[in-house]
């Protein structure tokens, strides 16, 4: 009998799995359904994009008369006098997003725990979320309201307080703060959800215990809530990082103009510029696909550090 | 000491009092400005003077919206795919997570795996569209419902939320001689309201919000989701978009119906939250644990 | 409980179909018996009416419908009963549309689309039917047209002499132009601006002499909204127009626009206007808000924007301000003394193609026929006689109801009423006339003159030559577009402008320009 090591170091045996299937079957047959979904709605269209950005596929051609043009797309991207740039930027703006618009919620979550009135607490979550809805567009066009040098609100206030007026959207050095803050502030309301229900499974007797033991309020948060709550916010950040090369192009092309883009073209940007001049579906999947790798692998790399250090992963 | 104690809360607490009302001031401006211009007359608008306060206040944009060809219609349809489409969503959410959260199912981390690499794989609009049509799928409820079935970023934060119910209660109950469903839906089920709360909330928003699957999927026009009728005029206006065409000059739509649109396709679901926060309720494993 | 609704939809829709399918059916044959009598051999319309889906871009004023009174009558009138494929108004959803429906291979009748090369590649690749049987056997009002107008063909054919998809033949010399308070010119004394220095002179006087009269020295001269582009009228006095990239000069040579020395100067220009704070200084990033409040507040008194904003700035700023008029301008006369402007429509609007898999060609090229013979072009231009418009003084005339509506536009009637200027068919002139005011069409009609040609839109490339284009286009633009901001702005030195041709040059100007090229005198040959 084949003997292979699993990842919990017991010794793996056919005749020990059957007997364990058999007797959770329950288990098995409940998640057939989902196998069957991921199968038919997820990993065959998957097998498609790879097929279409391989190859030189085009929507008249269809898959079978397309020939296989391998790394070619790839090579493109690769040597596109702005690619190094436009890395930089996605990444930047990214783990800025990371750095402020990740922990916010979480902030946010911890500062409505400790409201006493639980009226008043909801009416503010309640508030905190609208930005959530407030379409892209609508948003830039408050954005480039607000930031501009001669009638905008925050130039106004700099100058009442005497100082410079400044062009936010026309100097590149403005713009990753800009997303940042747009980023917590569209984000913290809508993020905290997660977190607030996740407050809600931290069991009260475990804080009337530590309270008893003369912990203060911040001991509170940090040997009880934290610790609590750690396991969802690992696998929230597991998931950010996956994304940590895509940023949004919707944002960016309404806001951004052409004497910035030193620091605000990203690659979604200029792949949607590109895919105007000409349709080229080929290419920008392949893009795509070269975003999602990277992405994966860095998903990789960090789960398996987070189960180092807190035993809490993806998978 | 203890008055000591009691002047650090109270600091605190005019903190982060002050900390709270001006985030209430920052995200709730926007929506305030929307409403107001909704309710404003479109010189005000142009000349950027309204502010939170309707300016030549009219009704006339909501009753054009209004007087969309089949906008109730359109309403009916969004509600039913919200709710048909959420209840499926969250069923098949939960016998995602609930394996995936159990250590002795054999395969858990390939599975994890699987789940995973959709989030960031995500598939194209071509290939997705070929399965769809090729299952026959298309102009019918299905086709807003099944592609769309599990958000794997919904499947993994409830799996995390299903870890953190005390393993004893599952192993009571299955040396009592539980199947895992009953386990399931008796167990551990009623101690997640929150998270099923937050994750029908999720899914909730998501098929409410959904455009783009119903213009794909959707002919008939009895069939349609408001945000097909509303989101066209949003859109417009913005960006000089490349079909140059110098004369489609398209802002014959005034601005105040752009506004209207934005609170009539948005303020149900918003009005959805209020009512499920009652089951954010701390504590809903107070005495299950005993000993 | 879906499954009910379903069948309950279907059978409502089913039900609806073969009631319209059933009246028509009653009015076809008398229908049929009066349009055989006008002029162009109209349609001889079948006894049943045939059900062709069709593919077009979605307007905001609301989804199409067969219940709009104009499209009921285009349909009893082509004896065809139309199935909407929905469609966004946004485009780059409705490409991605486009682009899966041909994937899918589940392709409508009739497909629209504005990319005329890809239309081409569709027909070539044999997904678009060919037309140019059809138009031979069933379209000769059509091929009268195009004969009294040959641009349009040239511009529809493919190299290859096959015609893949018919297009709308536009008449209106639709166009950008600059716009400005007259009574601010009045005020100061100045006359029209016609060089680029008399220009200078009136929008510093815009800016120093306080035409706003409020005391202030608030005034932005001049704003726009459409970014870099909206400063055409300055460059187009040194010969260059920044809306395209390639031009073609008098001896068929395909040139680049962007480093031309026309260009140079039009920066040394643009530059010295922003510098002088005489050009909107926030120019990079206004939108129609920010530009509508500066024109509208008494803060700006030129712009270049499409001809008919004149009159709805008119309109706006008269609410608060009723002396103040905005009228438009002639484009300004660089060192050459020859104003020009290429800043206006195509000849041909966005096309139309046919599935090669389509049951119901014939009726199709029936179809299109018909929109060409004299009832159908006034029904395409002008929608149902006695409902949109009637005959004054035998020309045709938009309804009050249509001109004199308090909150919409006649326009925004029109589309919701069922008007759509995306099918393939004759724009006539009186259209517009009839459509705009008697001031429009004056500031139109005074800028016709200085119209010259642009850049074919309708050029077909092979494989190599797309390749080679798409690779290197996306960052010549790219490049062009970050430093002419930033020569305008002033923060690049325009001593740096050498500089930054020779870096056009290595990214790969040369390249593109000879695909481009070989497609220009292919398509010269049409």
């Amino acid at each position: 009998m084949a003997k292979l090591h699993a990842s919990n170091n017991q010794v793996f045996s056919w005749r020990k799995a059957w007997t364990s299937v058999r007797s959770e079957y329950h288990l098995y047959l409940m998640f057939l359904p989902v196998v069957a979904y991921y199968a038919i709605f997820r990993y065959v269209p998957m097998v498609g994009s790879f097929a279409i950005g391989l190859t030189d596929y085009d929507i008249f051609k269809g898959f079978l008369a397309s020939s296989f043009i391998g790394l070619s797309n790839f090579k493109d991207f690769l040597n596109d006098i702005y690619f190094w740039r436009l890395i930089r930027n996605t990444l930047a703006i990214n783990l800025l997003n990371l750095l402020f618009a990740f922990p916010a919620p979480i902030v946010l979550a911890l500062l409505l725990n400790e409201i006493p009135l639980r009226r008043v607490k909801n009416v503010v979550q309640t508030i905190s979320y609208l930005p959530h809805f407030v379409s892209t567009v609508i948003i830039a066009s408050m954005l480039i309201t607000f930031l501009s040098p001669s009638t905008g609100l925050v130039n106004n206030l700099i100058a009442g307080l005497g100082g410079q007026r400044v062009a936010f959207l026309l100097r590149p050095g403005y713009f990753w703060g800009i997303m940042t803050l747009e980023a917590v502030w569209q984000g913290i309301g809508w993020g905290a959800i997660i977190y607030l229900a996740a407050l809600t499974g931290v069991n009260p007797e475990l804080y009337e215990a530590a309270v008893m033991d003369g912990s203060g309020r911040w001991g509170l948060v940090w040997h009880i809530t934290l610790p609590a709550i750690l396991p969802t916010i690992v696998v929230m950040l597991l998931l950010r990082i996956g994304h940590l090369l895509e940023v949004g192009y919707e944002l960016v092309i309404l806001i951004y103009n052409p004497s910035i883009y030193s620091t605000s073209d990203v690659i979604s940007s200029y792949v949607y510029r590109r895919g105007i001049l000409e349709a080229d579906y080929s290419y920008s999947t392949a893009v795509g696909l070269f975003q999602s790798v990277i992405g994966l692998l860095l998903v990789v790399g960090a789960n398996r550090l987070a189960k180092r250090l807190t035993q809490v992963g993806i998978w | 000491m203890g008055g000591r104690r009691s002047v650090g809360r109270t600091v605190f607490n005019v903190c982060n009092a002050v900390f709270m009302v001006l985030l209430c001031v920052m995200t709730l401006y926007p929506f305030l400005f929307i409403l107001a211009a909704s309710f404003s007359s479109p010189l005000f608008i142009s000349q950027g003077k309204v502010g939170m306060v309707p300016l030549g206040f009219t009704t006339t944009a909501y009753h054009m919206v209004f007087e969309y060809p089949m906008i109730w219609r359109a309403y009916f349809n969004t509600v039913f795919y919200t709710l048909f489409g959420t209840a499926i969503n969250i069923l098949l959410t939960v016998l995602a997570a609930y394996p995936l959260s159990r250590k002795s199912f054999l395969g858990r981390r390939f599975f994890s795996l699987m789940v995973f690499v959709p989030i960031v794989f995500t598939s194209g609009l071509i290939p997705s569209f070929l399965v769809v049509n090729g299952l026959g799928l298309r102009n019918t409820v299905w086709a807003m419902v099944l592609p769309g079935a599990i958000t794997s970023f919904n499947v993994i934060l409830m799996r995390t939320f299903f870890e953190e119910i005390p393993v004893a209660l599952e192993e009571s109950a299955r040396i009592d001689g539980a199947s895992h469903s009953a386990v399931l839906f008796r167990i551990v089920l009623p101690l997640s309201i929150p998270s099923i709360a937050t994750v029908g909330l999720f899914y909730a928003v998501g098929h409410w919000n959904s455009f783009f699957p119903a213009l794909l999927y959707l002919r008939d026009p009895e069939m349609h989701p408001i945000q097909i009728v509303l989101r066209n005029i949003v859109i417009m206006n913005q960006t000089e978009m490349v079909m140059q065409s110098v004369e489609s000059d398209r802002a014959q739509v005034g601005e105040t119906i752009k506004y209207a649109t934005i609170m009539v396709a948005t303020l149900p679901i918003l009005a959805v939250y209020p009512f499920i926060q009652k089951y954010f309720v701390k504590g809903a494993m107070l005495g299950s644990v005993k000993g | 409980m879906s499954r009910r609704i379903i069948h309950g939809a279907a059978g409502a829709v089913g039900g609806g179909i073969l009631a319209v399918a059933f009246l028509l059916a009653l009015a076809v044959p008398a229908l049929a018996a009066g349009t055989a009598e006008k002029s162009g051999g109209g349609a001889t319309a079948p006894a049943k009416p045939v059900e062709i889906s069709v593919f077009m871009p979605g307007r905001p004023e609301g989804p199409i419908s067969n219940d709009m009174p104009i499209i009921k009558a285009i349909s009893a009138k082509a004896g065809i009963l139309f199935k909407w494929e929905q469609a966004p108004s946004d485009d780059k959803q409705y490409t991605e549309k486009f682009n899966i429906l041909v994937a899918s291979r589940d392709i409508p009748d009739l497909m629209v689309n504005n990319d005329k090369e890809l239309l081409n590649r569709g027909g070539a690749s044999g997904v678009f039917e060919t037309l140019n049987g059809h138009l031979d056997s069933s379209m000769p009002n059509v091929k009268k047209r195009w004969a009294e107008k040959p641009v349009v063909e040239k511009m529809i054919r493919n190299d290859d002499g096959k015609i893949y998809y018919l297009a709308r033949m536009t008449a209106v010399k639709t166009m950008n132009i600059l716009i400005g308070r007259q009574d601010w010119l009045d005020k100061l004394g100045l006359s029209v601006p016609t060089t680029t220095d008399e220009m200078y002179a009136v929008l510093k006087a815009f800016k120093d002499k306080d035409p706003n009269g409020n005391g202030k020295a608030d005034e932005i001269p001049f704003t726009c909204r459409g970014k870099l582009n909206s400063l055409t009228p300055f460059f187009e006095a040194y010969g260059v127009f920044i809306k395209e990239p390639f031009y073609v000069d008098g001896n068929g040579k395909v040139k680049y626009a962007y480093t031309d020395p026309g260009f140079k100067a039009g920066l040394e220009y643009a530059n010295r206007l922003y510098m002088d704070k005489l050009i909107d200084n926030e120019y990079a990033t206004n939108d129609l808000n920010i530009w509508s409040s500066r024109l509208t507040n008494g803060l700006s008194g030129m712009t270049f924007d499409v001809f008919v904003r004149a009159e709805f700035l008119n309109n706006l700023i008269r609410k608060g301000d009723p002396k103040a008029q905005f009228l438009g301008y002639a484009p300004l006369k660089g060192p050459d003394g020859k104003p020009a402007t290429r800043d206006q429509q195509n000849p041909i609007g966005v096309g139309t193609a046919v599935s090669a898999k389509s049951k119901y060609k014939a009726e199709i090229a029936r179809f299109f026929n018909w929109m060409y013979s004299d009832e159908g072009i006034l029904m395409t231009n002008f929608g149902v006689e006695g409902n949109q418009y009637t005959f004054v003084n035998g020309q045709p005339a938009y309804m009050d109801r249509l001109m004199k509506d308090p909150t919409k536009t006649p326009q925004f009637v029109l589309y919701s009423e069922g008007w759509r200027d995306n099918w393939p068919y004759y724009t006539d002139l009186r259209y517009e006339n009839a459509m705009g005011t008697e001031l429009q069409n004056k500031i139109r009609d005074s800028i016709v003159p200085y119209i010259i040609p642009n850049f074919p839109s309708a050029l077909s490339y092979t494989d190599e030559e797309r390749k080679v284009i798409t690779g290197k286009l996306s960052q010549l633009k790219t490049y062009y577009e970050e430093m002419a901001n930033k020569f305008v702005m002033g923060v690049e030195p325009l001593s740096k402008y050498d500089e930054y041709v020779k870096k056009s040059e290595q990214i790969g100007l040369q390249d593109v320009l000879k695909a481009q090229q070989s497609a220009y005198d292919r398509f010269a040959k049409r």
